[in-house]
């Protein structure tokens, strides 16, 4: 501790503190430029200079560090005289033309030079118009505005480690440019910091000026990060995305789906209105009698072919209030189980796999956590483009914390940069790695033998299981040398505490619950289970996978994992709802409900903002399943590829249209605010629900998404807690068993959720379908930073589009040479279940025979090629490996 | 007592034989001193379009909350007017939006005769405030 006085007060700060975090604390403003919270300072403006006795020249107080006994002046008038001369001097490059200027109102600068009375330069310089280009078309840099801060400049480098944008030239020709713009990832990260109206966004430019519009403070619509923003509205339409610096885990920062991807909410092609069709054309339909006429169909099909000849699909993408609602519907009204969603497809290994080893199946660690960690281990999530919030925090832990990073992965993904350690299996030998760190760790003496014995179950069995696995072995199945194994398991092993995140690639096998059984293993051997920094954590790809699970939108839970297998559990819903029959069979899930409806055992389905014709594995087969279907209800905000096929369209809301919760991948519920009034007739998803739920004859009655969450607390002990109040300003984390309750950010806090930790012996498996002569490429599906998902949303504007505009393939320059293709060239994929024909792209990121397809486009669904062979345990398909044949197509 | 009486009268008796302030309108017509704030008028540029550049300034300003401006995005990043409107029939002609404007693009001008049959007509869009 320093203690020092700053305008005669005196102050005790901490060593190492600058003066003007010093300053701040008692209170005295010293006003700033350059200087960031979330930036190490930077010191280019010099308007914070402050006297110290002694010392003949001013020090600027956001760099100089405190010192024992200094004396500090902050506004005498030499001072007051020489910030004034620093505004003028960036007044004769600075423009006035605030009125034409988006930051106009919200501008730093402008505050200032306010406060400071400055009516113009006083000093005249030869100005000429300059126009430069920036990093990316979303962004436009105003060069004549900018003052040099370098802000923008340092928060591209520290908070997204990229290092995109750099300075050029000098005096009043320099300009912020593009270093490479290759790496901008168009995050919008030098906005949010730019002091003036350097930069502003393309997409929003001039829609309103900052004090005529509301913000309302919700929660991202697209990834498990679930990142805090605010939607700027004027007059019901949505001008731009901002943010807050303190608030939620971004703390500030989007990527650039939350920040420009918004234009999808007004699109002209939202359905306003709902659709009936007749004679295989649709036509508008009032909501009275769509609804009648689903629940005709409903009660008929009921009463010919039994409940379970009815099923939903719901979404991930919908509300947790919906969630549950749907499966009420589906439930205590229609009588069946057979509910589902598509987190199957992403995560229901996840669910299987730490549920066994641990009694619970989310990411046991707060993602802030990984800045406490010495290792992490990042293995099958592409972070950088998936979660790229998430991968912030990676590299933030790497590049000021210095944790050392191990990244598995057979691409070379952005993350390897940062990395110490990259390796690369062949795809689908996971197990095989796994094994080997475990089999290294254990010889080498470095598990928690204490820990082990303590908390933990079917140690010997791993043991013996792992013998077999040495690093020779190993390096056979995988083509991960031997030494690089060894290297890996010391780093990990001697780490504490370590972190593992995952993410699709290794769930989506046919062994997906295997391979999270193993990284369980793994970091349970560790002792890393249940400690600040360590953990396995899975990266949940969409917003609410998370929040649909707890909601039990499964076939086999109710809320919060209660099993519909369970009398007691069974007998509680029959109370709270008022029912007295529910089922006690489980349901089927997303896949074996195609199956069935192709051999006519599902008759109709209700499908809930979900597009299965385009997320789904095989869509030749899904397509024909859904063709054998009798009746066919979609609910969504567009007419989806799915909802072509359907009988009746409900026109749904998206995010910005509604209230309600979401929970994100750290298990954090967080509100969701209705920012604007619904697009024409569309309804938000509860009300639809219920409005068809006293149709079928069952009365729901809540007045809005806050009564749903009242009742959701009653019937669910994690989220019992959970309180709208409570959760106003800042997410809880569940389990939450109580309102006194702070919430729960690391699970398994001295003992697991299932009593001890469970390990289990795993042995590799070969995947399910492997090149061939005939089909001699592996075939990898994902996404792109720019795109989301089915692209269903992200399409839909000009922004995003701009970005990423059609499929590529990625292909290495080794296995282009050899097939004579050249980037931009038209290519045929074909696999066993079906072909297309998308332009490829020569890049080092797949490895030599393998191949990587985004799955977002609709022009050329990736997922016409994949297979639909399933884990046994989630039933998640495999995804991730199929083989293919490639060819160029000649002109 | 008196005095006050005597003072008041003779001015009413000198009223009598000055010129009389009320006129024959319409057949007379008033002419308005320069200050006057009548209808509002929007300047244009030498080459002819609106000089206001849409920054909302006036429409902030305004405490009757009468006017809308809808800003667009040129092709070259420039900013300017879709649409602008006044609605007259809330305006209490004080002015503020003209002190307002950053590039002197409104003004108000003599013009006071604004009664009209139809309330609609009260509604002024952009033709008929650039009309000189
Ligand atoms: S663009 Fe903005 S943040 Fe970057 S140097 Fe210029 S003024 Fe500073
Ligand atoms: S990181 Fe995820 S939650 Fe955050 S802004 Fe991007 S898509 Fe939204
Ligand atoms: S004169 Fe006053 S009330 Fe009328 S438009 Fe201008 S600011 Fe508004
Ligand atoms: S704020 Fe300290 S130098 Fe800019």
């Amino acid at each position: 501790m320093v203690s020092l006085t700053i305008d005669g007060k005196e102050v005790v700060a901490e060593e190492g503190t600058t003066i003007l975090k010093a300053a701040k604390s008692v209170g005295i403003d010293i006003p700033t430029l350059c200087y960031h919270e979330r930036l190490n300072p930077i010191g280019s403006c010099r308007m914070c200079v402050v006297e110290i006795e002694g010392l003949p020249h001013p020090m600027t107080a956001c760099n100089t560090p405190v010192v024992e006994g200094i004396k500090v002046t902050t506004a005498s008038g030499r001072l007051l005289r020489m910030r004034e001369e620093t505004l003028k001097l960036i007044l004769v490059n600075h423009p006035l033309d605030c009125p034409i200027c988006d930051k106009g109102g919200e501008c730093t600068l402008q505050d200032l030079v306010h406060e400071f009375e400055i009516d113009g330069a006083g000093y005249q310089a030869i100005r000429e118009k300059r126009e430069s280009s920036y990093a990316t078309p979303l962004i436009h840099y105003w060069p004549d505005r900018c003052i040099m801060c370098l802000r923008c400049i340092t928060a591209c480098r520290e908070i997204k480690g990229l290092g995109a944008i750099d300075i050029s030239g000098s005096g009043f020709d320099a300009s912020v440019v593009a270093v490479d713009k290759d790496k901008c990832e168009s995050c919008g990260e030098c906005i949010s910091v730019c002091p003036t109206g350097a930069l502003t966004e393309n997409l929003s430019q001039y829609k309103a000026r900052p004090w005529m519009v509301d913000r309302v403070m919700t929660t991202c619509t697209y990834c498990g990060c679930g990142c805090q923003l605010e939607i700027n509205v004027l007059d019901n339409r949505i001008t731009s995305i901002t943010t807050k610096d303190h608030v939620g885990i971004n703390k500030g920062s989007l990527c650039v789906k939350g920040r420009f991807g918004y234009e999808f909410i007004e699109s002209e092609e939202r359905i306003t209105k709902p659709l009936v069709k007749k004679n295989g054309e649709f036509h508008e339909a009032s909501w009275e009698d769509a609804l009648n006429l689903v629940a005709e169909n409903f009660n008929t099909i009921k009463a010919s072919h039994g409940a379970d000849a009815i099923a939903c699909l719901s979404s991930a993408r919908c509300t947790n209030e919906e969630n549950y609602l749907i499966q009420k519907l589906m439930r205590a009204v229609i009588g069946t189980n057979n509910i589902d969603h598509c987190s199957r497809l992403w995560h229901s290994s996840t669910v299987a796999g730490l549920a066994t080893a641990f009694g619970s199946d989310a990411m046991t660690n707060p993602i802030a956590d990984v800045l406490k960690s010495e290792a992490i281990l990042v293995t099958g999530s592409n972070t950088t483009e998936n979660h790229p919030i998430f991968a912030n925090y990676i590299k933030e832990a790497v590049l000021k914390k210095g944790a050392k990073l191990i990244v598995v992965d057979p691409r070379k993904i952005d993350l390897v940069d940062y990395a110490g350690i990259w390796l690369r299996p062949k795809p689908g030998t996971d197990i095989a790695w796994i094994n080997g760190l475990l089999h290294i760790i254990i010889k080498e003496n470095l598990h928690a033998a204490e820990y082990i014995k303590e908390r933990t179950e079917g140690f010997e069995e791993l043991k013996a299981c792992v013998e077999k696995y040495t690093p020779e072995y190993v390096s056979e199945i995988t083509g991960i040398k031997a030494s690089d194994l060894v290297n890996t398991a010391i780093t990990y092993g001697k780490a504490k505490p370590a972190s593992i995140m995952y993410a699709m690639v290794i769930t989506q096998h046919i062994n997906g619950t295997d391979n999270v059984k193993s990284l369980a293993n793994l970091a349970m051997l560790c002792g890393n289970i249940s400690v600040e920094g360590g953990g396995v954590n899975p990266l949940r790809g969409q917003n609410n996978v998370q929040g649909a699970c707890d909601l039990g939108a499964l076939p086999n839970v109710f809320t919060g994992y209660q099993p519909v297998t369970n009398d007691e559990v069974r007998q509680k819903f029959e109370m709270a709802w008022g029912v007295d029959n529910l089922q006690g069979k489980v349901g089927l899930t997303v896949t074996e409900m195609f199956n069935a409806a192709e051999e006519g055992k599902v008759k109709a389905m209700y499908i809930m903002g979900e597009n299965p014709l385009l997320s789904d594995p095989d869509l030749n087969h899904i397509e024909h399943c859904i063709k054998s279907l009798d009746f066919l209800v979609v609910q969504d905000i567009f007419l989806t590829e799915t909802a072509k096929y359907a009988d009746v369209v409900l026109p749904a809301v998206s995010f910005a249209e509604k209230d309600g919760t979401f929970t994100n991948s750290e298990r954090k519920v967080q509100r969701i605010r209705k920012a604007i009034k619904p697009r024409g007739e569309a309804k938000e998803g509860y009300r639809i629900i219920c409005e068809l739920s006293n149709k079928l004859g069952f009365r729901m009655d809540y007045s809005s998404p806050r009564n749903i969450m009242e009742e959701i607390r009653k019937v669910t002990p994690s989220y019992a807690g959970i309180t709208y109040e409570r959760i106003e300003e800042e997410g809880i984390q569940w389990p939450c068993p109580d309102e006194g309750h702070p919430g729960t950010p690391i699970l398994h806090v001295g003992q697991f959720a299932r009593g001890k930790g469970q390990f289990t012996a795993i042995e590799y498996q070969e995947p399910a379908e492997l090149p061939d002569d005939e089909y001699p490429f592996l075939l990898a599906t994902g996404r792109v930073f720019a795109h989301y998902h089915a692209g269903t949303m992200t399409s839909k504007g000009k922004g995003l589009n701009m970005l990423y505009p059609e499929l590529l393939v990625e292909i290495n320059p080794d296995d282009a040479v050899s097939l004579g293709i050249a980037s931009g060239d038209s290519v045929h994929i074909t696999s066993r279940r079906g072909d297309i024909k998308v332009k490829a792209q020569v890049s080092e990121r797949p490895d030599r025979g393998v191949v990587f397809l985004p799955f977002h486009l609709k022009e050329s669904p990736a997922n016409i090629l994949t297979i639909n062979a399933i884990d046994p345990i989630a039933k998640i398909p495999q995804y991730k490996v199929c083989a293919v044949r490639i060819e160029g197509i000649k002109q | 007592m008196i005095i006050p009486l005597v003072k008041g009268l003779s001015l009413t008796f000198r009223r009598f034989f000055s010129k009389p302030i009320t006129i024959l309108y319409p057949e007379q017509r008033w002419e308005c001193y320069p200050r006057f704030r009548g209808r509002h008028q929007l300047q244009r540029k030498e080459d002819g379009s609106a000089k206001c550049v849409a920054c909302q300034l006036c429409a902030t300003v305004c405490p009757s909350e009468c006017i809308r401006v809808v800003t667009v995005e040129g092709p070259d990043h420039e900013r300017y007017a879709e649409s602008y409107e006044i609605d007259l029939s809330r305006c209490i002609f004080c002015g503020y939006c003209v002190e307002a404007c950053p590039v002197g693009a409104i003004v108000m001008t003599g013009e006071y005769e604004l009664a009209t049959y139809n309330r609609d007509d009260t509604q002024y869009n952009m033709e008929m405030l650039l009309e000189k």
